[in-house]
């Protein structure tokens, strides 16, 4: 598994001058206040999860990685470990970047606003895994893109449709809740929703044919 | 002879187009066996049922004597894989395929790795998407024996190829069965590789195994006998396998020429070629 984990950031290094340079226009917009970094962590990190599973697809990846040992189990595992892995890195990036940004703009940190905003990114990234990932095992990564775009509107739509109805401010409360204890509950919120996520990726390619 | 792949029964079926079925195969340690069949025959599924990157409905494989279903971690460390479409990660180069390959075989040999890239001329840094089609198939068979497997199995592996690349890889294939422990099962349509290096052919067509026989059975037994088209009248049905007809003559495919020679002495009879028996049973008329 530490093979496929292994190719899947070698794509990413190959694939770097690109990310640089999106990463370049980003922290433009950063020190101009027109985006915040802990932002750019899923947004950049879903594009690079996305690339591999792209080149996956591409180059016919998939077909010869279950002929490897214990391929067809690895790959998935493979898949979310180093999305983990990377979610981290880009995490602690993110916070260091973070720090910078505010001392340099005001000489002053909030270290536990920055903290916190962060926590809230790595849970979106880990939402937009948990939610995405099952869809591209399934369809590929085209169109499995096209899938998760019309699930998230369709249930946001859906959403704001209920809302006209019914009085959201329990659920609204619950996760303003979240916010006070994020250190703890997102952290055990990620792996329950990471793991729901393997265990349906896991069952789609282990039956998968190529 | 300790038999390395053994195939019962195997069946798999594609919606109401396709169906492989009633497939039987033995093969024996230190052989090459080549597959052989038109586009569509089911050479691929019948090699992606063996590896299951598809799923069979039903039948028995059993390699180098193990079960597949219950040992197939074990199974697939001791084969190399090489499949029809080119599967590397394009953006990847020869040292970074040594990188990860080195962690998912137990066996990988990173030195006979970089040995192998030396003596077929391949570059270890230059990506694989500015390498050409041969030097990429090269790199493929390559890694493919670089964790010393005791069985190959190449979907295609020549295809696309031009002559000094195909006999460079046919070479390979030739020196990785020399010490007869190892064994090579290879599809393709190009049958003219076959007559060099096969021990056996399999011929697949519409989805069934007309026959597994040694090359050399093939070679000496069968034959193509010509006749005038008045002369076709006197030839025994029972042995004509297919036939074709041409502007002024019959081309009758028959698997005992000796025999035939001696019945119908005024007739010719020419050496079979793999293309000739494969062309001949695909295209040509049956009588029953």
């Amino acid at each position: 598994m530490l093979g496929l984990i292994k190719k899947d950031f070698l794509i990413i290094k190959a694939n770097s001058k690109q990310m640089l340079i999106i990463f370049a226009i980003y922290l433009i917009l950063i020190f101009q206040g027109t985006m915040d970094i802990t932002f750019v962590v899923p947004l950049i990190g879903i594009m690079l999860f996305i690339s591999t599973f792209s080149y996956d697809d591409f180059n016919n990846w998939n077909p010869y990685a279950v002929t490897l040992p214990d391929g067809r189990k690895n790959v998935v595992k493979a898949k979310y470990i180093s999305s983990v892995i990377l979610t981290v890195i880009l995490s602690i990036v993110a916070l260091a970047f973070g720090v910078g940004v505010a001392y340099i703009k005001s000489n002053s940190i909030n270290i536990e606003e920055i903290l916190s905003s962060l926590m809230g990114t790595v849970l979106s990234s880990v939402i937009i895994i948990s939610l995405l990932y099952p869809i591209v095992f399934k369809f590929g990564a085209t169109n499995g893109r096209i899938i998760l775009f019309v699930v998230v509107f369709g249930a946001a739509g859906i959403g704001a449709l209920v809302a006209q109805f019914i009085d959201m401010t329990p659920i609204i409360n619950m996760i303003n809740g979240l916010d006070s204890c994020s250190l703890i509950a997102i952290p055990i919120i990620s792996i329950i929703l990471l793991g729901i996520s393997y265990l349906i990726s896991n069952k789609i390619y282990q039956n998968k044919e190529f | 002879m300790e038999n390395i792949i053994e195939i019962k029964n195997l069946k798999k079926k594609y919606d109401d187009k396709f169906e492989l079925g009633e497939i039987d195969i033995t093969i024996p340690k230190g052989v090459i066996v080549g597959l052989i069949g038109e586009n569509g025959a089911g050479k691929t599924t019948l090699i992606k049922s063996m590896l299951n990157i598809i799923k069979i409905d039903s039948g028995e494989i059993k390699i180098f004597g193990k079960d597949y279903k219950r040992k197939e971690k074990e199974i697939k460390e001791d084969i190399g894989v090489v499949l029809d479409n080119m599967f590397f990660p394009e953006l990847l180069n020869a040292k970074d395929i040594n990188n990860s390959m080195k962690d998912i075989y137990k066996n990988w040999d990173s030195e006979l790795y970089f040995s192998y890239l030396k003596e077929f001329d391949l570059p270890d840094n230059k990506p694989l998407k500015s390498m050409s089609k041969g030097m990429r198939k090269k790199l493929e068979i390559v890694t493919a024996i670089s964790h010393k497997p005791k069985l190959l199995i190449l979907d295609e592996p020549t295809s696309g190829l031009d002559p000094v690349v195909r006999a460079e890889v046919l070479e390979i294939f030739q020196k990785f069965i020399e010490d007869e422990e190892h064994s090579i099962l290879l599809s393709t349509h190009i049958t003219s590789d076959l007559e060099h290096i096969a021990d056996e052919i399999i011929f697949i067509d519409k989805g069934k195994m007309l026959f597994q026989k040694s090359r050399d059975e093939i070679i000496d037994n069968y034959g193509i006998l010509k006749c005038n088209i008045d002369y076709f009248s006197n030839i025994d049905k029972k042995d004509i396998i297919a036939y074709k007809k041409t502007k002024y003559a019959y081309e009758i495919l028959v698997s005992n020429k000796e025999q035939a020679s001696r019945k119908y002495n005024g007739c010719v009879i020419d050496k079979i070629t793999l293309e000739d028996l494969m062309v001949l049973v695909i295209k040509g008329e049956k009588v029953c």
